[in-house]
């Protein structure tokens, strides 16, 4: 069975077409990336396509998610490749989505309930599932959720001290998300180390190039994790300002006469790395611009406060997690791509037997899974790319595997 | 109760833990973490150092009470701090809701309810109040036996233990966490039950709930110590302690 994934960024739009034979044999057929999807800047939007070893890139105005899918759609179309199922990544299920689902009339609406959950998020999504519909008005279609692998919180981890009336009314609790990243790393780290996958503790940083999070795996599922009831909570994320008080949204709306709309953006669009950095929302700017005397201060800044919290987070899990641990995994792009995130990051580690060996660290390949711990380390740290589309491709497999 | 509040001892805290990852200049008007009680935690290490002659090094100090706070303290300066530019941050107490998604207060706000009103909800409706509702300090909630208060105490205790971690994790390890609080048989269980959560770090925790105004909770072979201090009826320490 063919299943082609999309899986929609803020500024971007990734697709893979699968050959799905069974959950352990799935071949990858053709893959492609929208760049720089409606964003308004002096560089160009482009498309990538690889598929049968030939690979190429177009430039093209791409002003929104549905244009980003139909360009995708119009290249699958011309390389005549059959399509027998749609999978979409969609980030915010709320209550009404605890495991991947056929997007039918009831849950389409469902789906389009959730848009406010993630305001940021989750219409970008929508919007290209609309589109899929039309483009491939036959072809049946699924949603996997972001927030569906955190299901298995406790209480004590979800809850949020706040009056009943408004934790119903905005069925308020923390959700969590990246769900579809921590699957696939509960699914190969415990391969990759020959540990059992039901009964492995991790703590997993997702460090991506826009949103980030930690996440406590105990017996393979998530007990805690560090992004809320929305995608804007816990770590310092490129725009996203994460933890904040809440006092600070009254104070800035009484002092400086902000309205609810402002502040929202100012905490979504203006905050993290770039609001402390004042230059770069971008990681390795940051990391670059510690070495130009220009930036040097504030770089350096914005650095030390990204890697702080994120110690905070690994040292509270280390904590929720009493100590057993086996592996700490670093994925996604930053978490990849940055030896000095990780190695500052482990230095205050060794505590909760977690000690990084440098060399390792700075030599771990970019494209495959490394171990960059140190001999006497007792907690295996694992870098590993994720592979979201593949993970979205084995659910679709999972839900029509008992149909056909 | 020794008189807290906000105080210049967290002015030394490093940038890196004061600031919120928002814009700079709203950080340099002050919109930062400013701690509080830092007199209370000064005082409370000094008396361990002058009682034991002995100088612990990375100390995590947890004001257990009304208002709870937590705060890392590396050779005497201040690391990192639960209390944030405000009150609302940090430990949840019997009305105030502590860390929380923002979210919620834009949803609010979209729906039409005030800021005032909201800030009303989350400061005077919340804590303790929402999650166990009836009588609900800190004492209360310990004394209390329905299975809502007994919910909201493991809430309170898991938010303690990742704080206690996350701070540890800030000062590279521990060698002393000192509780301190008024000495209500309730509160100072409460400190030795989280005590032994911290067994995988080297805490060995006492058979039994020791009393006095200075009370180990740990064995004398535990690597790092754990302490209650009584702070009912002491003097108000100096004004100038804060600094």
């Amino acid at each position: 069975m063919r299943i082609l994934v999309f899986n929609g960024g803020s500024s971007s739009l990734s697709y893979k077409i699968f050959d799905w034979h069974n959950a352990l044999q799935v071949d990858l057929i053709l893959k492609g990336k929208a760049y720089r999807v409606g964003v308004k800047g002096t560089r160009d939007s482009y498309v990538e396509n690889c598929f049968q070893g030939r690979a190429e890139r177009k430039v093209v105005p791409i002003p929104d998610h549905s244009a980003a899918a139909i360009l995708a759609a119009t290249y699958i179309k011309q390389n005549k490749i059959h399509v027998d199922a749609i999978g979409h990544r969609f980030v915010h299920g709320g209550e009404y989505f605890k495991r991947a689902a056929v997007i039918d009339r009831d849950n389409f609406k469902r789906l389009e309930r959730c848009l406010p959950l993630a305001p940021l998020h989750n219409p970008i999504s929508f919007n290209v599932i609309k589109e899929a519909r039309k483009l491939f008005p036959r072809v049946p279609q699924y949603a996997v959720m972001d927030s569906a692998f955190h299901s298995t919180l406790p209480p004590k981890a979800y809850a949020y001290p706040l009056p009943e009336r408004i934790i119903r009314r905005y069925k308020y609790r923390r959700y969590g998300f990246h769900g579809i990243s921590c699957s696939y790393i509960c699914r190969r780290v415990p391969e990759f180390l020959k540990i059992n996958p039901r009964t492995i503790n991790m703590i997993i940083c997702h460090l991506g190039t826009g949103g980030a999070s930690v996440t406590a795996v105990r017996g393979g599922c998530s007990v805690d994790t560090s992004m809320g009831a929305s995608p804007n909570t816990g770590l310092i994320m490129s725009t996203r300002s994460g933890d904040i008080d809440p006092m600070v949204i009254f104070h800035l709306m009484r002092t400086r006469g902000y309205g609810s709309e402002e502040v929202e953006d100012l905490l979504n669009k203006k905050s993290g790395l770039l609001g402390l950095s004042g230059f770069s929302s971008d990681i390795t700017d940051i990391i670059d611009g510690m070495k130009d005397k220009r930036f040097q201060k504030k770089a350096r800044l914005a650095f030390d406060t990204y890697v702080h919290r994120l110690k905070n987070y690994i040292g509270s899990y280390v904590a929720v997690l009493g100590g057993r641990i086996d592996a700490l995994v670093f994925t996604d792009d930053i978490g990849v791509h940055n030896p000095l995130i990780r190695e500052k990051v482990c230095s205050s580690l060794h505590w909760a037997g977690i000690v990084l060996d440098r060399r390792r660290n700075r030599r771990a390949p970019m494209n495959q899974p490394a171990l960059i711990q140190s001999s006497c380390s007792e907690v295996a740290i694992v870098t590993m790319p994720t592979d979201e589309e593949l993970m979205i491709c084995l659910e679709g497999g999972r839900l029509w595997e008992g149909r056909t | 109760m020794i008189p807290g509040g906000q105080d210049r001892f967290f002015s030394r805290l490093p940038e890196f833990a004061r600031l919120y990852a928002i814009p700079y200049e709203l950080s340099q008007q002050g919109v930062q973490k400013h701690g509080r009680d830092g007199v209370i935690h000064r005082w409370a290490l000094e008396r361990i150092t002058n009682k034991t002659g002995q100088k612990f090094h990375k100390v995590i100090g947890i004001l257990i009470g009304e208002h709870t706070n937590l705060a890392a303290i590396r050779a005497g300066q201040p690391i990192d701090v639960s209390d944030g530019f405000s009150r609302l941050d940090g430990l949840f107490s019997e009305t105030r809701c502590g860390a929380i998604d923002s979210s919620v207060i834009f949803q609010m706000l979209g729906d039409g309810i005030s800021g005032e009103r909201i800030e009303e909800v989350l400061s005077q409706e919340s804590g303790f109040k929402a999650l166990a509702g009836g009588e609900c300090t800190l004492n209360h909630i310990l004394q209390r036996r329905d299975s809502k208060a007994k919910f909201a105490k493991e809430v309170f205790c898991y938010q303690i233990l990742k704080y206690i971690g996350a701070f540890t994790a800030s000062l590279g390890g521990v060698d002393l966490i000192l509780f301190v609080g008024e000495g209500s048989l309730q509160i100072r269980r409460l400190a030795f039950d989280l005590t032994g959560h911290l067994r995988f770090m080297g805490v060995k925790k006492k058979a039994a709930v020791p009393s006095g105004e200075i009370a180990w909770l740990t064995t004398r072979g535990s690597t790092i110590k754990v302490c209650f201090i009584n702070c009912l009826g002491q003097p108000a320490p100096s004004p100038r302690s804060g600094r």
